[in-house]
């Protein structure tokens, strides 16, 4: 009976221990740094045929791999993948009209920290996408991709910073050749939209789990 | 239950940023040149084939040394949204200046309706005329009072800057000229054969031009 108790124990402290030890294997953390809001005004002619652009959103990001080496129970974390996307449907205005979420359109740029990165072509915004707890990562287009190709070499632990590593996100708004993301015939109004900037780290150069 | 544990727990983050995006209206018209149109009738052949304007290349009356410039208007649109634009006379008759008991009727005064911009009648043409019928020479419509719908939507948007929605109007008075497609025929008897025998006087009427946007 003794000998019964002491072995649950064991395994109890055990299973707390390994749950404690893994349960996050890696940090990850998003700094939006200025641009927080981003507003378009369409104020000629121009502006509806031409379209606008606003470059003055600048994020910082910081992640690292917390036991990069002791990779038992999961893949080392080697990177990220920044997603775009909303979780609206259209861009909606106060009086209740819409425009296409594709009239929004991002790509990001290198400000420091990233020249090896793969930085995306303009993406259209899209959605909607569910805020979960979900371990898929969200639907959505990729503004960027950074793979550190020093992991996983024992030489490399994978740690970056908001200090160092800071990305530029361009905003397009009815900029997208396609006459339907157009403006120009749209219903004057003031549209609002959430747009959602995901941080999914990368182990081995896939999704994590 | 230890893999499973791990599995869930890859740590990630979002950040929310809001877009706003404000359309403000624009919605203009811009007579930019013919906003005074006289008809001079100085002979008798003015008063058998009238004066003005027929097309862009053909004027009709002597007296206006035949000269199409004359007698057109030319116009422009500029609308960030979808627009329709009425126009007309603000009275029903023109009204002499000399004597105001002197009327002649509005639809002694024709007038057709071209479009230079790029929104052209041909492929990607996004306008209709329900007053002219179309835009061409050949479609004359007789001068109406306000308020009367010169140029609607078509099947696309036609908003747009000056250089997609500009047109010229063509105008001619006592002519006689046939409809064409037009929904409102100018008076097909030339002003020497009218029945009233109109006085002479110098006949006048303001013509409104009202832009909205739908």
């Amino acid at each position: 009976m003794n000998k019964n108790i002491i072995i649950c124990k064991f395994l109890i402290l055990f299973v707390f221990f390994n749950s404690n030890l893994f349960s996050q294997f890696n940090s990850a953390r998003i700094a939006i740094l200025s641009g927080g809001v981003v507003n378009f005004n369409f104020k000629t002619i121009q502006d509806y045929k031409n379209g606008i652009e606003s470059n003055n959103a600048v994020i910082g990001i910081s992640m690292s791999d917390l036991n990069p080496g002791f990779p038992i129970g999961h893949s080392i974390v080697d990177g990220f993948k920044l997603y775009f996307s909303t979780t609206a449907s259209n861009i909606i205005g106060d009086a209740g009209n819409t425009i296409p979420l594709s009239a929004i359109q991002a790509s990001a740029s290198n400000i420091s920290g990233f020249a090896g990165a793969t930085f995306n072509a303009y993406q259209d915004l899209t959605g909607p996408i569910t805020l979960n707890s979900s371990a898929s990562p969200p639907l959505g287009n990729v503004l960027m991709e950074y793979d550190d190709a020093l992991i996983p070499l024992t030489s490399g632990a994978f740690s970056i910073n908001t200090n160092a590593n800071k990305i530029r996100i361009y905003f397009q708004c009815g900029m997208n050749a396609a006459p339907s993301n157009k403006l120009l015939g749209s219903t004057a109004d003031y549209y609002s939209v959430p747009i959602e900037l995901w941080l999914w780290p990368q182990c081995n150069s896939v999704d994590c789990p | 239950m230890f893999l499973d544990k791990v599995s869930c727990q890859v740590v990630r983050d979002d950040e929310q940023i809001i877009a706003n995006v404000n359309l403000t209206q624009i919605l203009r018209v811009n007579i930019t040149n013919g906003g005074n149109i006289n008809f001079s009738f100085n002979s008798i052949n003015d008063y058998k084939n009238g004066v003005g304007a027929l097309s862009s290349a053909t004027g009709v009356g002597a007296s206006s040394n035949n000269s199409t410039p004359f007698f057109r208007t030319d116009f422009s649109v500029s609308s960030s949204s979808n627009w329709f634009l009425n126009f007309g006379a603000d009275q029903a008759t023109f009204i002499g200046t000399d004597n105001p008991a002197n009327l002649l009727p509005l639809n002694n005064v024709g007038f057709t309706l071209i479009e230079n911009g790029v929104y052209t009648p041909g492929a990607g043409s996004n306008l209709i005329s329900p007053l002219t019928g179309d835009f061409s020479a050949t479609a004359v419509s007789a001068l109406l009072a306000y308020p009367q719908t010169l140029i609607n939507k078509g099947a696309l948007t036609n908003a747009g800057d000056i250089l997609d929605n500009n047109f010229t109007i063509f105008w001619q008075c006592g002519t006689a000229s046939p409809q064409g497609l037009a929904t409102n025929p100018m008076n097909t008897i030339n002003i020497i054969n009218l029945p009233s025998s109109p006085a002479p006087d110098n006949y006048i009427a303001n013509i409104i031009f009202e832009l909205e946007a739908q």
